[in-house]
């Protein structure tokens, strides 16, 4: 059964205002989500994907962004909208399919970091759409917006924990250092906010840090059971400690992994890396732009980018760090991944990252400016060889192949937002040679309504 | 029309011409100050001299007759002419070989003067034949009509205006009108030759108003010029008169053509070509689409219908049998049999029965149409419309009439010399023949794109959106640098064009074109944006500033910040938007986005 998923206005609340519709629509029946299939929207017991086209024109309006669920293997799609969506949002520049409720249905989170909240201009916004047999619509909005903060640039979640960046809030009243906001799906209240200021987060919030980059939720080394964030911020100057305008290496990048993130209300415990502590770094490397997190069995792995990275003896080819941690071992830094001598400077290995830990550990590391005319690539890379590592190519001059990397349980999601102008999603088997393209108004997926894809494949998951 | 050359076969062979026999109408002999060489062209005869340099007759190393042109060495000589120079001929090198003197070669010269390099099209200029001959024949007159409009198409969709076009820039060939000389008049005219020589380019009674008034020139000047030469070509007079520069301009500003007599559709053409409004007169693809049959629409009304299959015109094209006049055969047979290059460079039309050099081994001159030239000097008689296809042969002895007073050099063309014999002659005419319907039906596609099928007023949604061909970069992220570090455009949806009104703003010159636009910095900094708006360009090249309805975008950029608006424009009937130029930030690099 497929789900309607055009939205009603009614499932559409805010979460910081009405919370307590929340508890009313959690107590549907219980659904058919009996499968393993982790990212299995509709209950079919068969993984899907989620697509963002953050300037398409749904409805005619101009900017407004669309995403579609693709299930399965594309045999069948539906967009997504909700009806509050406005011009120039970009609704779908993030998206995620997980598990947030605990209906064993995949749940959908949208950010659309562009949307005006209560008067503030590019505040951002967040929708949790529930997936299963019960759906409904949560909006998430910070509780103080903020225009041009752009809350929703930036996605994660851990079970019924859903964080989002807003990595150009002026924090503490610095000009972009960045901000994230946690929400306890399972409790109403409003979201919390962590900066750099926050007691216990090492460093201090600068200009234009832009913490809440990229965001990843898992095992990190906290206490077993409890969720770690994983915050980048690859605009951080490599400054020493204190704050400081300026001075220092600009825009080197750092990680900050905050543990028992949910249960923390005092002060945090937390441990941040400097790009240099773990490798070479120079300005401008980036560390921290796209991170990824997948576990298997007691290990937790996580990966972050650093783009312009300068490694293989190759400036700004880009690199890859992995982090583990079990219950055990707290996270520190395991191999790095670059592209070696084969790199050039701005292929952009690590503008995007994807993990899965079905079939094996395997990273996927977008290179969506890979060749001379910008084609792009995914970079396979298995964990425990990477030397067996591979490169995915199906795409002609300028589709920007690896714009965004997902997995759909072990079938490689590659978003290709430039192929065709309006863009594609390539999806990959396992074993595939050749992978399925899917765009809207091919086969069962949709083409918008009374609209044009623009950028169909800018965010996957 | 078989206005089809064959060019380029071989001419190694045999004994290259002598000078002594230069010594036919339009053909000069060099004088003393001329050089024996420009560049690896050796220089046999002057073709014509103007304020703006000398055309030579020139034979090419592989023994090829081209036309060379060399600029003046006093307008060479000015501050960054030659690299304008050269960049307007590598641009008219892109102009399809369809009715123009293919350009062929440019270079500079040891004196330091640049040069360009053409087809020599042997034949009479359309001036020298009207002032000598009179008026064209009804028949001959539509050939240079359609000629001369689809030369403009082909000029015109190279993103080039000719500037120039006056009868003695027509050339009456066996082959068909040509059109030469165009492509560097934009470089000679933006000397500062008005002072220094005492010229201005373009020749007066050939200017069109806007010209005369100082304002930018569009292809609609050229057509303005086709309508003035037409009307020239079918009366024997120019529709301004006689006079000198200020007469003619005054007459030009304030009183409409005499166009005199003209059969229809040619009447109705040439009034429309004129008209005072540049936005009012019709493209080259409207003239060449209303010469073969198809009727043309008036600025206002919609379109020509797209029901009828580019292939039918093309092939009504093709029917379209060119008539020389009757005196231009011999002539331009003399032009070549003096310098001994009528034997081995064909410039026979395809359709003619070829000579057989087995049976005429002492005939130098390419074979003729069966019809009975006129006497030299005398005009020419009526001729019937053609009922022959052009696919059959004109057939008949073939009069040698060119061959008294040339010699054939001794040991030159023993059977099959030229290296054509007359089975592959016969494979050249077809494929130059279907050479010609490509191009045509190119052409004609190229006007038959996707018209905006809604005139109606601008709104939200996709119906007044024109359905894109081809590869464009709608969608697609563009930036300056970086894809890390720097801002990026996206033009997210395909122009919404053929509009009459755009909130309050409605056209002037033709329909309204709204291009929306994304601009998104991912990137650290913030970014200043260009004072300078894009530019677009239509699907013939020329540039249209946006218009004041269009959303401005901001000075500044900072990092994270997305803003979305709209670029309008203001077209002229039938253009469609091609891709818009310019920088987006402020010392950025120029980006072109193609949106249609």
């Amino acid at each position: 059964m497929r789900l309607l998923l055009s939205l009603v206005a009614a499932a559409a609340i805010t979460w910081s205002s009405t919370g307590s519709a929340w508890s009313d629509a959690a107590s549907a029946p219980a659904a058919d989500c009996t499968g393993t299939a982790t990212s299995d929207f509709d209950g079919d017991g068969v993984d899907d994907i989620a697509v963002g086209d953050p300037f398409a024109d749904p409805g005619g309006l101009a900017g407004a962004g669309a995403v579609h669920v693709l299930f399965g293997r594309g045999e069948d799609g539906k967009a997504v909208t909700v009806p509050e969506t406005e011009s120039g949002d970009g609704f779908g520049w993030s998206v995620r399919l997980a598990r947030i409720d605990g209906d064993g249905c995949a749940d959908l989170l949208i950010g659309a970091p562009y949307a005006d909240v209560a008067g503030y201009r590019d505040a951002g916004a967040v929708y949790v759409v529930h997936g299963g047999p019960d759906p409904r619509t949560i909006r998430l909005v910070s509780p103080s917006p903020e225009a041009d903060a752009h809350f929703g640039w930036s996605l994660a979640s851990g079970e019924a924990l859903v964080a989002a960046g807003a990595p150009h809030e002026n924090a503490d009243g610095v000009a972009d250092s960045g901000a994230v906001y946690l929400f306890d799906t399972e409790a109403s209240g409003e979201g919390r906010r962590i900066s750099q200021e926050s007691k216990g987060v090492t460093g201090n919030g600068e200009a234009g840090d832009m913490f809440g980059w990229s965001l990843a939720i898992g095992r990190l080394g906290g206490t077993p059971g409890e969720p770690d964030l994983a915050v980048g911020s690859p605009y951080e100057n490599d400054d020493g400690t204190g704050p400081q305008a300026a001075g220092g290496r600009l825009d080197v990048g750092a990680l900050t992994v905050i543990f028992d993130v949910r249960g923390s209300r005092s002060e945090y415990r937390n441990k941040k890396w400097d790009l240099r502590e773990i490798v070479d770094a120079g300005a401008g490397d980036r560390f921290g732009y796209a991170m990824a997190y997948a576990e298997e069995g007691d290990v937790g792995y996580l990966a972050v980018s650093a783009p312009l990275g300068d490694r293989g003896g190759v400036r700004d080819s880009g690199l890859v760090q992995l982090f583990q941690a079990s219950s055990t071992l707290e996270i520190a830094p395991a191999a790095t991944f670059d592209q070696g001598p084969e790199g050039a400077a701005g292929e952009g290995y690590g503008f995007s990252l994807a993990f899965t830990a079905s079939g094996g550990v395997r990273l996927a590391v977008g290179v969506p400016f890979d060749g001379p005319d910008r084609r792009g690539g995914v970079r396979l890379v298995p964990v425990d060889d990477p030397a067996g590592s591979r490169l995915v190519t199906q795409s002609q001059a300028g589709d920007h192949f690896g714009w965004a990397v997902g997995f759909s349980g072990n079938r490689l999601v590659v978003g290709a937002p430039d192929q065709a102008g309006a863009g594609t999603v390539i999806l990959l088997g396992r074993n595939d040679a050749q992978g399925v393209p899917l765009s809207p108004g091919t086969g069962k997926i949709p083409a918008l309504d009374g609209g044009a894809s623009a950028d169909f494949g800018a965010a996957v998951g | 029309m078989d206005n089809v050359a064959i060019r380029g076969t071989d001419c190694e062979e045999g004994n290259l011409p002598g000078e002594e026999d230069v010594n036919r109408p339009g053909v000069e002999g060099l004088r003393s100050t001329d050089p024996e060489r420009i560049g690896a062209y050796r220089l046999l005869g002057r073709l014509g001299e103007g304020g703006m340099g000398t055309v030579y007759l020139a034979l090419a190393p592989a023994g090829r007759p081209v036309a060379l042109k060399v600029v003046k060495a006093e307008v060479a000589v000015e501050d960054g002419f030659a690299a304008r120079f050269h960049a307007e001929v590598d641009n008219a090198r892109r102009v399809a070989s369809f009715c123009t003197a293919q350009v062929l070669d440019n270079g500079t010269g040891d004196d330091n003067r640049p040069y360009m390099v053409t087809e020599y099209i042997a034949g009479t200029p359309l001036s020298r034949q009207i002032s000598e001959h009179g008026a064209l024949e009804p028949g001959t007159l539509h050939g240079v009509a359609l000629g001369v409009a689809a030369a403009l198409a082909a000029i015109h969709v190279a993103g080039l205006v000719h500037r120039d076009l006056k009868p003695a820039n027509v050339i009456l060939s066996m082959s068909g009108p040509r059109v030469i000389d165009f492509g560097i008049a934009r470089a000679l005219d933006s000397t500062h030759s008005f002072t220094r020589s005492g010229e201005v380019l373009g020749s007066p009674g050939w200017w069109a108003p806007e010209q005369v008034q100082g304002l930018d020139i569009t292809p609609a000047a050229d057509i303005f010029a086709w309508g003035c030469l037409v009307a020239y070509a079918g009366n024997g007079r120019h529709p301004y008169g006689r006079g000198d520069l200020l007469t003619m301009a005054t007459r030009l500003l304030n009183s409409p053509p005499d166009l005199g007599a003209l059969p229809a559709p040619l009447n109705d053409l040439a009034r429309r070509a004129t008209a005072m409004d540049p936005y009012q007169r019709p493209t080259a693809q409207d003239l060449l689409i209303a010469l073969v049959g198809g009727g043309i629409a008036a600025p206002s009304s919609p379109a020509p219908t797209r029901a009828d299959p580019p292939t039918l015109i093309a092939s009504d094209l093709l029917h379209e049998s060119w008539q020389p006049p009757a005196n231009v055969e011999p002539d331009s047979t003399q032009t070549l049999s003096a310098l001994n290059l009528g034997a081995r460079f064909p410039v026979s039309p395809p359709i003619q029965e070829p000579a057989d050099p087995a049976t005429a081994p002492s005939t130098p001159a390419p074979p003729v149409p069966s019809t009975a030239p006129a006497p030299e000097g005398s005009p020419s008689p009526p001729r019937p419309e053609p009922t022959t296809s052009p696919s059959q042969p004109f057939t008949g002895p073939v009069p040698a009439r060119a061959s008294s007073g040339f010699r054939l050099p001794a040991g030159s063309d023993p059977p099959g010399a030229e290296g054509t014999t007359p089975r592959r002659r016969w494979l050249f005419a077809g494929l130059a023949v279907l050479a010609a319907l490509a191009v045509t039906v190119v052409v004609l596609l190229n006007l038959r794109g996707p018209d905006p099928d809604d005139r109606g007023e601008a709104r939200a949604g996709s119906a007044a959106f024109t359905g894109g061909t081809g590869a464009t970069d709608v969608g697609r992220r563009v930036t300056t640098g970086s894809f890390l570090e720097d801002p990026q455009l996206i033009i997210p949806r395909t122009p919404a064009c053929g509009l009459t009104v755009y909130r309050n703003a409605t056209p002037v010159r033709g329909r309204l074109c709204a291009i929306p636009w994304t601009l998104v910095n991912t990137g650290a900094e913030a970014a200043r944006l260009s004072r300078t708006p894009l530019t677009l360009l239509d699907d013939v090249g020329t540039a249209h500033p946006p218009e004041s309805v269009s959303t401005e975008p901001p000075a500044t950029l900072p990092p994270g910040a997305k803003v979305d608006g709209v670029l309008v424009y203001d077209l002229p009937p039938s253009r469609k938007p091609a891709k818009l130029t310019g920088t987006v930030i402020e010392g950025g690099g120029e980006i072109e986005v193609r949106v249609s």
